[in-house]
């Protein structure tokens, strides 16, 4: 466990906190749900043999996968580790009449949590790496296994740490976002600790 | 993440979320789909935001 300015790293406590800004990550949260799903279902098209109908997303977040899937007729279940991020998601598919499957789960025992096989199953946005070691991934990814149906697929996104410089703190800025009345400046430092690096 | 809150005044509103990452590879990633099992791992770019690791289940 890291720490920085002599506390403790929670990541249930940062999703907590992050939940109600969580759309202000996008440019335009709305266009990017529909934008995702149709990018998705291509690379669903190109590269899977067989229908998909059932769809799993073991880190859904507020739902920016989730919904845009399950709008496209999609039967989604959906977790994630985020009591927080679960509740808004819902409450975006209760608004749009989306009939979705949410609960809490952390990905590492998605099986045990859902007991349920599925066409595809998708951890996105980078969600993986939060798991902190080898053991960790290959645990989460043994039970994505387990959920995945026979002739089904496994999606991962994840950013690309090749093209970034490790050596040395980064920051990252995301933009300047409008929300309603109120105006936002977004932007990340990454302190490193070997491969480890604290995101703040 | 930083989020900034411009209120318009000389003082603005700031909030700071802290977590942490493995800067994983994808290469490493791949390999660990593998050992859980999936087969003809691949991926793909171009298409999505991010990079995508796609694994079968035979």
């Amino acid at each position: 466990m890291l720490y920085s300015k002599g506390k403790t790293i929670n990541i249930e406590e940062f999703y907590k906190k992050l939940t109600p800004f969580y759309h202000l990550l996008y440019p335009n949260w709305e266009q990017s749900i529909s934008k995702q799903a149709v990018q998705l279902e291509e690379i669903f098209t190109n590269n899977i043999d067989g229908d998909v109908t059932t769809i799993l997303d073991v880190s859904c977040g507020i739902g920016t996968q989730s919904l845009g899937l399950a709008m496209k007729g999609y039967s989604v279940s959906a977790s994630d580790l985020s009591s927080h991020e679960v509740r808004r998601a819902i409450k975006k598919a209760e608004k749009r009449k989306l009939d979705i499957n949410f609960s809490v789960a952390n990905m590492k025992s998605a099986y045990e949590h859902h007991q349920k096989q599925f066409d595809i199953v998708l951890s996105l946005d980078n969600a993986v790496p939060h798991l902190l070691n080898d053991d960790d991934i290959l645990k989460a990814f043994k039970e994505f296994f387990l959920c995945t149906k026979q002739g089904g697929s496994c999606l991962i996104s994840v950013r690309d740490y090749a093209n970034e410089d490790l050596t040395k703190t980064q920051v990252k800025t995301y933009g300047l976002r409008n929300d309603g009345e109120k105006k936002y400046l977004l932007f990340q430092t990454w302190e490193f600790h070997n491969n480890i690096y604290v995101y703040s | 993440m930083y989020i900034v809150e411009d209120t318009g005044n000389d003082n603005c509103n700031t909030r700071v979320m802290r977590s942490q990452y493995y800067a994983v590879s994808i290469e490493v990633l791949m390999n660990i789909m593998q050992k859980a099992g999936f087969t003809d791992v691949s991926r793909i770019d171009d298409i999505f935001y991010q990079p995508i690791i796609i694994g079968k289940k035979l």
